[in-house]
């Protein structure tokens, strides 16, 4: 699982120190403005839902006892305000095209298959190709079981290969997909 | 461009640019969050003993607006759909509640010295049938407890079971009479010395009881140890307003801003809050928030001519934890702004600044 901040700077904040809770939510807005503009497809939403996640962080960080819980613990409260500003907004995915970035470059490919996927398939394609999360971790990250991370996966795959057959999917860094064929 | 989809998409990602870190937004959010959570924990205690019906249920058709409660011994059970939220009420925010009432308000009388209110509910927001109070020490953050009142009309007594046939639930609520007022607490301990003062009391006396244990300054921070202090050197005329240690790590980014000045959430109106397995969803509810400037846009450079003397300790970080004081602020129209520094220290007298509402210049400190 990616380390959304320096262990030391997690643990500071858990002691309830406001500064190092600044230095947290420093450490961790750019990767949280990522992972949300992958799911919502929209940059208005994905700084909304950035935004609310650092506020969730602020609030409760310090009801956290290990700092090896807090990955987990953060990719749930990206997801879960993700979720909650698509839905509140009505929007779907044909705004993906408009999200521009550094270099310049939209890939268009990629931008169009995760807009041409739902919301469930997209964010288990994200977490599981993007940020090399295992099928535990997706499941903990969206509370649902393992059985349906590699249903949603399974599902995800296939209408990918229709969408982008030019492109490899069975290999991950450190991870075979073929795990979780159905 | 690799052909691989996983470190493609991982390039992507690396590639979205990312805006500035939006600190005032966030703080602004915090607020917002805090007034939600002590929302729904108010709520959640105050519904505690109490079992909460959904608006969807069979008894949606036999709702009188805003609340009602059935009450039988020590059970009770309420149905409510929607209300108002005031933080730390001022007199006219009481004064109109209580006017607005469908019935003849008395308020609780008898709250132990050093107490001020600091939640208002009332459902529904034109003209309540159910308000209720909230009362905390400051200094000691001691709360008295919460005071259910409500229209004795909406209330259903003696009833074993609910219109829909369920019983009520094993509570432990307190009611009695006033009047055409049914008051609600929780445990006996608040029914001993409330009950028979009540009784011996008007509303208008009520109300003038209970004027003096509401703030006069706006009170920015959510819990203020200095409220209190500020508040007995407040003027009694033109803007008052406290500001903690975060507000003052905000102001030079609040005076870099477009609208320059610092908003306050004067009430918040719950319009449609959902009920799942008889608790308050605050997750889908619909809400929308009243909004005042507590600080205007001379007022902010005014404040931030006073930190720029140092005399407040230095920022240090971005949520200016590094303060030594807090600050109030008076503010009339035309006239110079005078800046209270209130240090965090209680032995520590205050001290007073003068600045030019013009110039920003700090005219005098004493």
């Amino acid at each position: 699982m990616a380390r959304w901040a320096p262990p030391e700077a997690i643990a500071s904040a858990l002691t309830g120190n406001e500064t190092a809770a600044d230095e947290l939510i420093a450490a961790i807005w750019p990767a949280c403005f990522r992972l949300a503009t992958m799911i919502t497809g929209d940059r208005g939403l994905a700084e909304d839902a950035a935004q609310e996640t650092c506020v969730t962080v602020y609030r409760k960080v310090r009801s956290l006892r290990r700092v090896d819980a807090f990955d987990a613990w953060l990719y749930r409260i990206v997801m879960r305000e993700s979720a909650l500003v698509r839905r509140r907004s009505g929007q779907v995915a044909e705004q993906r095209d408009q999200v521009a970035t550094n270099d310049g470059t939209i890939a268009l490919d990629v931008w169009r298959s995760l807009g041409e996927l739902s919301a469930e398939l997209r964010e288990v394609t994200v977490l599981f190709y993007f940020h090399d999360l295992t099928g535990e971790e997706i499941a903990a990250a969206l509370r649902i079981s393992h059985g349906a991370v590699r249903m949603r996966l399974s599902r995800a795959r296939e209408r990918l290969r229709v969408l982008l057959g030019d492109y490899d999917f069975e290999l991950r860094t450190g991870y075979k997909v073929v795990n979780y064929a159905v | 461009m690799p052909s691989n989809f996983a470190e493609l998409g991982k390039h992507l990602q690396t590639a979205i640019s990312v805006p500035d870190l939006p600190v005032a937004s966030i703080r602004n959010r915090r607020r917002d969050a805090n007034v939600r959570h002590r929302s729904s924990v108010s709520i959640a205690c105050a519904l505690a003993a109490i079992t909460v019906l959904g608006s969807g249920t069979v008894l949606a058709s036999m709702m009188f607006s805003g609340v009602r409660i059935w009450l039988s011994g020590d059970k009770a059970a309420l149905t409510m759909h929607s209300f108002a939220y005031v933080q730390n009420p001022k007199a006219d925010d009481l004064r109109r509640v209580t006017a607005d009432a469908t019935f003849p308000v008395v308020l609780p009388v008898g709250i132990p010295k050093g107490m001020h209110m600091t939640d208002l509910f009332f459902s529904p927001a034109d003209h309540p049938n159910f308000i209720e109070v909230t009362y905390r020490n400051a200094k000691t953050d001691a709360r008295s407890g919460q005071f259910l009142l409500f229209d004795s009309s909406t209330v259903n007594h003696g009833a074993p079971t609910l219109p829909n046939g369920e019983e009520l639930q094993v509570g432990q609520v307190r009611h009695w009479n006033v009047g055409q007022e049914t008051v609600v607490v929780f445990g006996a301990g608040q029914q001993a010395g409330m009950k028979a003062a009540m009784s011996g009391i008007t509303p208008a006396e009520s109300l003038a009881q209970t004027l003096p244990m509401l703030y006069r300054i706006t009170v920015l921070g959510v819990q203020d140890r200095l409220a209190d202090a500020a508040d007995v050197i407040a003027p009694s005329e033109g803007r008052t307003a406290l500001l903690d240690r975060e507000d003052l790590g905000q102001i030079k980014i609040v005076a870099q801003s477009y609208k320059k000045r610092v908003m306050f959430v004067r009430a918040t109106m719950f319009d449609n809050l959902p009920f799942v397995a008889g608790k308050p969803d605050f997750a889908n509810q619909r809400s929308h928030r009243i909004t005042e400037t507590a600080v205007s846009a001379g007022g902010v450079h005014a404040i931030a001519a006073v930190l720029a003397l140092n005399v407040c300790g230095k920022s240090g970080e971005r949520m200016g934890s590094g303060f030594t004081c807090e600050m109030l602020i008076n503010e009339r129209s035309g006239r110079a702004y005078w800046i209270w520094v209130l240090p965090l220290n209680p032995s520590t007298p205050p001290t007073r600044y003068v600045v030019d509402s013009t110039t920003f210049h700090v005219l005098q400190g004493r």
